[in-house]
This record gives C-alpha cells, structure tokens and sequence, in this order.
C-alpha cells in the first residue's frame, strides 16, 4: 500500500495542471448539465447543446488524456523503460493507477453528480445503490477500457489513432455485416439492457485481462489481440446475439419473484371473429393466430416481450420463422405476423406444423397517479419529475426525468388520442440494475401528448418474472388466420 | 558460485536468432564483460537476463532466481544502467534520487549524496535538461546507492566523453567494491583496465568466455621475418588466425599460446624462418582479430 501511495503522489505532482484542467472541466460540466433543461426554448437548447458537448465530448476526452498520461508514467509496451529493472510490485504500480483516475476522475464526478441531481431537484443521497452504480459503472466500463488502451500503447497520439481505427472499424463492420441484418429477430421491448450489459461485461473482462497482463508480464501483443477480439464482440453484439439466449438471460439476471408456474399459454381458434387491422403491403400477408395465457396470478398482469413461430411441413422440413409484432397488451389474444405472399401463395391450403414460443413479463405492484396537464414540472411518484414542453401549436411533448434510470415500466393513458398519437403509450426497460449506463446521472424520456388531452394517468408497474412458454400445433392452415 | 548462469539461453525476433544456446557463468564478485560486434546480440542477451525480454528457449538464473521470475526482492538487489534507458526525464535530480529511495530497503542516502558530489550532478536540474553523459551518470548514482549485489551495465560509456568515461570507471570501482558487475561496452581500452572475466559474443553465439588473465595469456601476435617468401603449411592450424603476408614477413595470431609448446610448434611448421618475434596483445588486438578471422569463416 505504502507503494501504492508513493507512486500516486509522484502522478498527481507529475500531472498536476492536467488534473487541474480536469477538475474545472467536471466543475462546468457540473455546473452546465445542473441547469439543463428538457424544454425546447432558445437559452435552454444553447445550455443543453453545451452541456452535450461537454458530456460527450470533452469530458471523455479529457479523461482518456489524463488516464493515459498516469499510465505513460511508466509506459509498458516496449523494452527501454527505466521502472522495468526497478523493485515495482505490479499490483501497487496498477493499483496506484486506479487510486489515479478514482481520486481525480472519479470522485470529482461523484460531487458532479451529486450537484447535478441537487440542481435538478432530486435527493443525492436518496438512492445510494443507484448513485454507487452509476459511479461503478462508469469507472467500470468507460475508465477501465481507457486505461486498458493506455496499456497498450505508448502515446496518446497513438491513442487517437487507436479511436480512429475503432470508428473506421465501425463503419466497415456494419457496411459488411449489414446484408445480413441483426440475429435479435423478435427482440421485444425493455430487453435492450441485455446486450448493453454484455458489451459492457465484454469492455470490461477485456480491460481487466489486458491490464493484468500487461502489469504483470507486459506481454503486449497477447494484450492487443485481446483488446482486437473485445472489440470486434462488442461491434457484432448485436448480430451474435440469439434471442432465444437473450431472454433466457433475461430470465436468469433478474430473478423471479412470483411462482409463475400457473402460467399456460394455449392455441384458441374459437376466440371470436378475427380483429379488424389495417391491411398489410402488397408483397406481404397479415396472419392473426389467436393464442390465449391462462393461470396468470392474481393481482398482476401479463405482457407478451416476443413471440416467433417456427412453420414446418407436416414432414418436418423447416419453412421458416415467424415473427409476430413486438409487445402486445395484456388483454391481446391475436398476435399478427407478417408472411411473404409468394411464401402464403404456396402454403395457404397446405396443413402446416407451428411451435410457438412465447416470451412473457408477469408485472406487479401497479400504482396509478393522475396528472392534469399544463403548466409543470409535476413531480410524480415512480416517474420523475415531468414537464411539458411545447414545441408547436399542435405539438406538446411531455418530457420526464427521473435520477439513474427510468421506471422499469410506465403506463401513460391520455384521456383522448388522436391520428398520430395514440392514448395509451409505455416507457419499459426490464434492467434490474439501479442505473443505466452513461456519464449523465439523469436519465429522461418523453412522451407525444395527443391534441386536445387534458389529463393523464400513469400507471407504474414492476417486472415480477420472466417466463418463456412453448406451444405445439400439429395442423394449422394459414389461410384460415389470414387478415 | 555464480551470480548469473544461463543454460542454453536463446532469443529470437520472429525469424532472426539475436541469441542463441548461450551457455554462461558469472563468477560472484567478479567484473565481467560482454563484448562483440554492433548487432552481436550483448543487448538483448542482457535485456533477456533482466526479465526485460522473455527467452525464446533454454533459462537463465540471475542471483539463483528463474530470470523470468525476476521480482522486486532481486531488482531491490540489482542496479541495471543502460544507455538507450528512458529515464523519467521530467524529475530533478535530487527528486529522481528521493522517488527511488522507498523502492530499496538497503538505501544508503550518505552514500547517494556522496556519488551525487563525485559525479558532480546538478541536484536542481531536471533530467531532460541534462546531457546524455550526465543522465548516465544520474542512473548510475540511483543504481549505486543501495549497495546492489549485481551491476549490469548495458553499453554505458557509449557517446561519453574521456573524461565523462573516467569518472563512471572511477565511480564504479570504488564504490562496487564486493558486488558482480556485469558489463558490455564497445569500449574495450577501457574495459581492459578493470575487467577481471571477458565474454566474447558475435552473431548471437559466445565464442568463449574466460579470465582476463587467461585470455591475456593465450592470445600471442607472432612476427615471423624469412629470407624468401615462405611456404605456408597446409592446412593452416585454425588457432592461428588472420595470416597476413608481406615479403619476407609473415604475421598471425596464435590463440592457443603456450610458452613451453608454442615456439617449438612454430620452429616445426616455419623452419626456414630467420626470426620469430611473439609480442603479448592488447584485448581490442585480440578481438579485432577475432571478428576479423569470424568474419572471414562466414
């Protein structure tokens, strides 16, 4: 420990105005997200553009610069470096680096955002979890990786270079990879996190990996290869991962809080007339298939995040997969799928083998408030502080913001709608985490007030369990469901 | 006992072998160089017995520990000084000296302030506002003042003036006095002077390594003056290296001299020499005939 201390304080002499700029550049950045506004007026797009600029630009930037140059203190790719023949334990060296970027990245922004949820109206103290994630994962995800490219690499000239490279990588993945299009087929809403939480498991492992490698053995091109195959992870994600072991993920990270075994879910071709939808384009054909959940427990509710199909012939040759519309409302018993024509053309008076599988959130707790809109901020148990923002003469935006995270789930129904808004409208993120990942500790969301409105009550509910459910049917003819 | 002992040792960059199957032995308390060519491999066979590049084959032990598990208690106990080091440049010297005390548990800070004096560092200056003879000479004094067991001093009189030069010497052998120094250096006048072993590496490989004395004494140049062009005697002894002949005088070196058998060896092979004149070498002597008969066999 002693060791430790003795190499942070030669970094913080050493890099003593470049800590100075830092902590005036957290100070303004304090100072500028503190007085951000969600309205759209003149002043406060000027202050919410600055605060952006800082938040997402300088501020990192800064921080990359100041954690490399802690870490170029003694540089570990290469074979000229005096500390290397020096009695250096690599724990205390790594570990003063981390002290490092803790007491003048880290901490200054803890006071940050604690002034920032002050100004904004909100207690610091009120949600200490929230606020302990939101720091941890910051250091977690966005320092630690900064660190980690310092590791391996002997400039911050070089750094940039290294950026560039990732955006160029950016770019060329996705122009490659984009013909074949995401493999998160049917991924419902509020399930976003998943992927969030794997890129940023995957910054991490590999920044955790390299930094230990590199300390305890510098053995650089073993560490680039790392950071190289960590970031072609994190750039495919998206298209790695399955949504079958999405939500089977999902299931696992947030743990189930009901006895969900009642749950049934069934094919009910006697569930009424087929519901009347505005029609589907030309080359495709809307199939409605009634499915009905039975044995949900008292006193919550249901909500369908995904369901797919998988059509076979009845010889068991794979057709293909459909997928049915995001979520659907509790009380839906058709959930529709679009089918190629040419593909119903051939298949529409020919039995055909379905297995349905269902991914559900049971939902609890709800609590109701009511809100007469105009005028604001109201502050609104469970949602945050919200205000509406008019931002034309038929255009009101209601924008909330509540500290860390939003609401896993709310429901907001206006007492009218109109053609483009409709009455009942959701904000959902299953994230069972007390923060989101961002520099930011507010987190808003808005919503489109329908013309004419004059109450809204939100309904807030929290996600009890995740359950997957499978369905059989032997014989299904698709012409019989087609709307 | 030895302070440094490779087996085997071997080093490769993808496909050039810099060292390879170094086979090595560094008496306790003795100074050793490592001479050779530019390009000989001295740097990285120092470098690998530093754990600063890793062995591609075979080990090596620095003060009995695996080189590749060199730790803090051995580096508490090695003073390492090379002159492509990359040093801190940003601290004084007087800080550079106090950063590095805590590190080492045998800090002698009467002897620190002493070499500081007799090398004549400014205390005040930082280390990029000095020479490159004086930042040599900063490392030197931070790599003397905990007493190190071992001193491996990588090419330090490279681009020193004399008098810089002297003063290093100066300062290594009184205060070194008990500890192993290993050496490598271009510089083999001045080497001679101190050395007490001597390690000859050229194209990765150590063609011997000895005591100075015994090196000294088996490496003779022999003059032999004829009264006609002589008759060279075939095939050449491979001990006798780089023949040069002028007129009547044939010159050479014998690496394998000994004073009972050798003149009788040359009487045997030149009987029509008149004279025979075997003159004792300086060690630059030996070793530019050393590259020069190595040079010639490649």
């Amino acid at each position: 420990m002693r060791q430790t201390w003795h190499i942070f304080l030669k970094d913080a002499r050493r890099l003593r105005y470049e800590i100075i700029v830092i902590l005036v550049l957290t100070a303004a950045y304090a100072w500028l997200q503190g007085h951000w506004s969600p309205l759209s007026s003149l002043q406060a797009r000027r202050l919410n553009q600055m605060a952006g600029m800082v938040r997402v630009f300088l501020l990192p930037l800064a921080w990359w610069y100041l954690a490399s140059l802690a870490v170029y203190g003694e540089p570990l790719p290469g074979d000229r470096q005096f500390w290397v023949t020096r009695p250096y334990r690599w724990t205390s060296l790594l570990g003063a680096k981390l002290l490092f970027i803790a007491a003048f990245v880290s901490f200054p922004l803890l006071l940050a955002d604690c002034f920032i949820l002050t100004l904004q109206g909100f207690q610091p103290w009120a949600n200490p979890g929230g606020l302990l994630w939101h720091e941890v994962a910051v250091f977690a995800v966005l320092l630690l990786p900064m660190i980690a490219v310092a590791c391996i690499t002997t400039s911050f000239a070089r750094v940039v270079l290294v950026g560039l490279a990732i955006i160029v990588s950016i770019v060329v993945l996705e122009s490659v990879l984009s013909p074949y299009g995401s493999t998160m087929v049917g991924f419902g809403v509020g399930g976003g996190w998943i992927e969030g939480l794997l890129v940023c498991l995957v910054l991490f492992s590999a920044a955790v990996a390299i930094m230990i490698l590199q300390y305890r053995t510098r053995r650089t091109w073993v560490s680039r290869m790392i950071f190289v195959v960590a970031l072609l992870l994190v750039l495919c994600s998206g298209r790695l991962l399955r949504s079958d072991t999405t939500y089977a993920l999902q299931s696992r990270l947030a743990h189930s809080r009901i006895d969900t075994s009642s749950i049934t879910a069934d094919f009910s071709p006697g569930s009424g007339p087929l519901p009347t939808v505005s029609p589907a384009r030309q080359d495709t054909v809307r199939v409605s298939l009634p499915v009905r959940l039975y044995g949900v427990p008292s006193g919550t509710t249901v909500v369908v995040d995904a369901m797919w199909a998988e059509l076979t012939l009845p010889n068991g040759n794979p057709l293909k997969t459909l997928l049915f519309f995001g979520e659907t409302p509790p009380d839906t018993v058709w959930h529709d799928a679009l089918v190629d024509r040419s593909l119903f053309e051939r298949l529409k008076s020919t039995p055909v083998r379905l297995h349905i599988t269902i991914h559900l959130t049971v939902l609890g707790n709800p609590h109701t408030e009511d809100v007469r809109l105009g005028g604001g901020p109201y502050r609104v148990p469970g949602v945050g502080l919200c205000e509406f923002d008019p931002r034309g003469p038929d255009r009101t935006v209601l924008i909330c913001q509540a500290p860390f995270r939003q609401p896993p789930y709310v429901l907001a129904r206006f007492d009218k709608f109109d053609k483009d808004t409709p009455r009942e409208q959701k904000q959902v993120d299953y994230s069972p985490y007390p923060a989101e990942f961002g520099i930011s500790p507010i987190s808003d969301y808005s919503w489109p007030v329908p013309t004419g409105a004059t109450t809204l009550a939100f309904t807030t509910m929290k996600p009890l369990a995740h359950v997957r459910r499978e369905l059989d049917i032997p014989n299904v003819q698709l012409a019989e469901f087609a709307n | 006992m030895s302070v440094v002992r490779a087996r085997e040792l071997s080093k490769s960059f993808r496909h050039m072998h810099a060292v390879e199957k170094l086979n090595l032995e560094i008496p306790q308390g003795s100074i050793f160089a490592l001479v050779g060519p530019n390009g000989a491999g001295k740097t990285t066979t120092i470098k690998t017995l530093m754990n600063i590049l890793r062995p591609s084959a075979g080990s090596a032990e620095v003060l009995g520990t695996d080189s590749r598990r060199l730790g803090p208690a051995e580096f508490s106990q090695i003073g390492y000084v090379s002159e492509n080091q990359e040093l801190p440049l940003w601290m004084t010297v007087d800080y550079f000296m106090s950063w590095l005390k805590p590190f080492y548990p045998g800090w002698d800070n009467a002897w620190a302030e002493e070499l500081l004096r007799q090398l004549d560092l400014p205390r005040g200056r930082r280390l990029q506002e000095l020479s490159q003879g004086m930042r040599i000479k900063a490392a030197l004094a931070s790599s003397l003042a905990y007493h190190p067991k071992l001193i491996v001093l990588d090419e330090p009189f490279a681009g020193l003036d004399s008098l810089v030069r002297d003063e290093l010497i100066e300062a290594l052998l009184e205060r070194c006095a008990g500890a192993t120094v290993m050496i490598s250096s271009h510089d083999l006048a001045e080497i001679e002077t101190f050395a007490s072993h001597v390690g000859y590496l050229d194209g990765g490989c150590l063609r011997f390594s000895e005591e100075m004395s015994s090196l000294a004494a088996r490496f003779r140049e022999i003059e032999l003056t004829f009264d006609q062009p002589p008759a060279l005697p075939s095939p050449w002894p491979q001990m006798w290296l780089g023949p040069t002949e002028s007129a009547a005088v044939l010159r050479f070196v014998d690496s394998q001299f000994h004073a009972d058998s050798t003149p009788e060896e040359i009487r045997r092979a030149f009987p029509s020499a008149r004279a025979v004149s075997i003159n004792p070498m300086p060690l630059r002597a030996i070793f530019v005939s050393l590259a020069k008969s190595t040079r010639k066999a490649a």
